[in-house]
């Protein structure tokens, strides 16, 4: 079987998982989708699963993206995408009612991964609901000794996906052969 | 058009080619012998290239035949002691003054004093730093070709002055970062301390800066503490102008932290990365499409 190399997209419902996914790895990706139930999320379908995109690599092996469903029942399901993982992107929806709570929600159950460091953020709607603002993201992962890039995102902008991942694949490679978190 | 490029990261200088009345140091061939003092005259550092054979009068500079990358580089470092601080600062004082000007301002000291620049792009800018906004009717990107031998005119404005301005304001942060990266030509800002820890409190906002892809990579490697400028230079294999530049911006936006050399509880051990990891890395670039923006 061939080496796998696998990145998570997480967050909460609606934050666009699925799109950011979609957005790099195009045609190659497997959705798992269902109509959506949940009357409090405006939303047609939603993830049940996991989404899966997949790209091959010059050596043979194989980059996977994995975007995680959102309700906090998968929670068990999070920590089994996680082993193994190169990073995590965290997608907030900043119209929720507290995008913060969200984001420590993922953070907790990411632990393993956030203690890496390669983590990076992405804030959606945030033209349309500026508040909590970026500076409130850095105030609260300070208070948990976390410096962390957060950026505000439209991951329907193929550009915004792919600079949240290369500053990923930075964290990643700068962080240093010991990835011991200094926070 | 022909270009040389100088793939040295312990350059201070940004080296152009040029005729030599322009010139910080000559190199001359051994036929131009008897024009070496007329060179010499305003101050420059004249070298003679010579040839095993070559017969040159004593107390003549010389650099052999055929030359070494590390005597080149000597000379230019020479070079750049004896002339650049010099040079520079006279060239960029009005820049550095903006800079300072630029800085965020503890919030006591807070002033209402705006100001009109002008030379820094082809319109004025309006600076309004207790509004953290500025009015400039053209786009940045003049300001990113901004030659620092240009002068620059820093001219306090009356409130009145200000409020008749009519271009849109943009955030102040976006010309902070533009500014920062001007100076990084020049190396650090000058109350920086290149031996410093250095770590970034919060990321560039990238979607609205104007920025290069090794923006980010410092970014990154400023996630972290570095111990000083010649660490990031090291780790992040990138040049010292492209470190200077960023650490400039960042601080001008109020990004950057820095502890005093020594100081244990902020300085971290050196971060090594093994070939193997810098290849995984590369290759997973390579793979989404990214391996382009770095070159």
């Amino acid at each position: 079987m061939a080496e796998e190399h696998k990145i998570i997209f997480t967050g909460s419902v609606g934050a666009g998982k699925t799109t950011a996914i979609a957005a790099v790895a195009g045609k190659n990706m497997v959705r798992t989708e269902a109509v959506n139930t949940d009357t409090r999320v405006a939303k047609a379908t939603t993830t049940v699963g996991f989404d899966y995109g997949e790209i091959g690599l010059p050596d043979g092996s194989v980059l996977r993206l994995y975007g995680t469903p959102g309700q906090r029942r998968f929670a068990f399901l999070w920590r089994i995408l996680a082993r193994g993982a190169l990073g995590l992107v965290v997608l907030v929806d900043n119209s929720r009612p507290d995008p913060l709570g969200d984001l420590a929600m993922y953070l907790e159950n990411f632990a393993d991964l956030v203690k890496t460091g390669a983590v990076v953020v992405g804030v959606g709607r945030t033209e349309t609901h500026p508040e909590p603002s970026l500076d409130a993201y850095y105030r609260f992962l300070e208070s948990r000794q976390l410096m962390l890039p957060v950026f505000a995102v439209d991951v329907r902008e193929q550009e915004h996906v792919l600079m949240m991942l290369d500053v990923l694949l930075n964290m990643l490679e700068l962080a240093g052969d010991e990835e011991a978190h200094h926070g | 058009m022909l270009m040389m490029a100088l793939a040295d990261g312990t350059l201070r200088a940004r080296w152009t080619l040029t005729d030599a009345q322009h010139a910080h140091v000559v190199i001359l061939g051994v036929e131009a012998l008897d024009r070496r003092e007329s060179f010499a005259a305003d101050g420059r550092i004249v070298v003679v290239l010579v040839g095993a054979a070559d017969r040159v009068p004593p107390g003549t500079r010389t650099l052999t035949w055929p030359i070494r990358a590390e005597t080149l580089l000597a000379l230019l470092k020479e070079t750049e002691g004896r002339t650049l601080s010099r040079s520079s600062v006279d060239h960029t004082r009005p820049l550095i003054q903006l800079a300072e000007l630029l800085r965020p301002a503890p919030r006591e000291t807070d002033s209402a004093q705006a100001w009109r620049v002008t030379g820094l792009a082809r319109a004025p800018i309006y600076v309004a730093p207790h509004r953290r906004q500025f009015f400039c009717s053209e786009s940045l990107r003049s300001v990113h070709r901004f030659d620092a031998r240009k002068d620059i005119e820093l001219t306090p404005l009356a409130p009145a002055e200000l409020s008749s301005v009519s271009d849109s304001p943009k955030p102040l942060v976006m010309l902070q970062w533009s500014v920062g990266l001007l100076t990084g030509a020049y190396g650090l800002l000058p109350w920086l301390d290149a031996s410093a820890t250095l770590r970034l409190q919060r990321f560039p906002e990238f979607q609205v800066l104007h920025h290069e892809p090794v923006h980010r990579r410092l970014a990154a490697a400023f996630s972290r503490p570095v111990d000083g400028v010649d660490a990031a230079i090291e780790l992040t294999k990138l040049d010292r102008r492209s470190v200077c530049s960023f650490l400039n911006g960042a601080d001008l936006c109020g990004y950057l932290r820095t502890s005093a050399p020594g100081d244990g509880a902020a300085s971290a051990p050196a971060r090594t990365v093994s070939g193997s990891k810098r290849s995984l890395v590369q290759l997973l670039r390579r793979a989404l499409g990214i391996e382009a923006l770095h070159g």
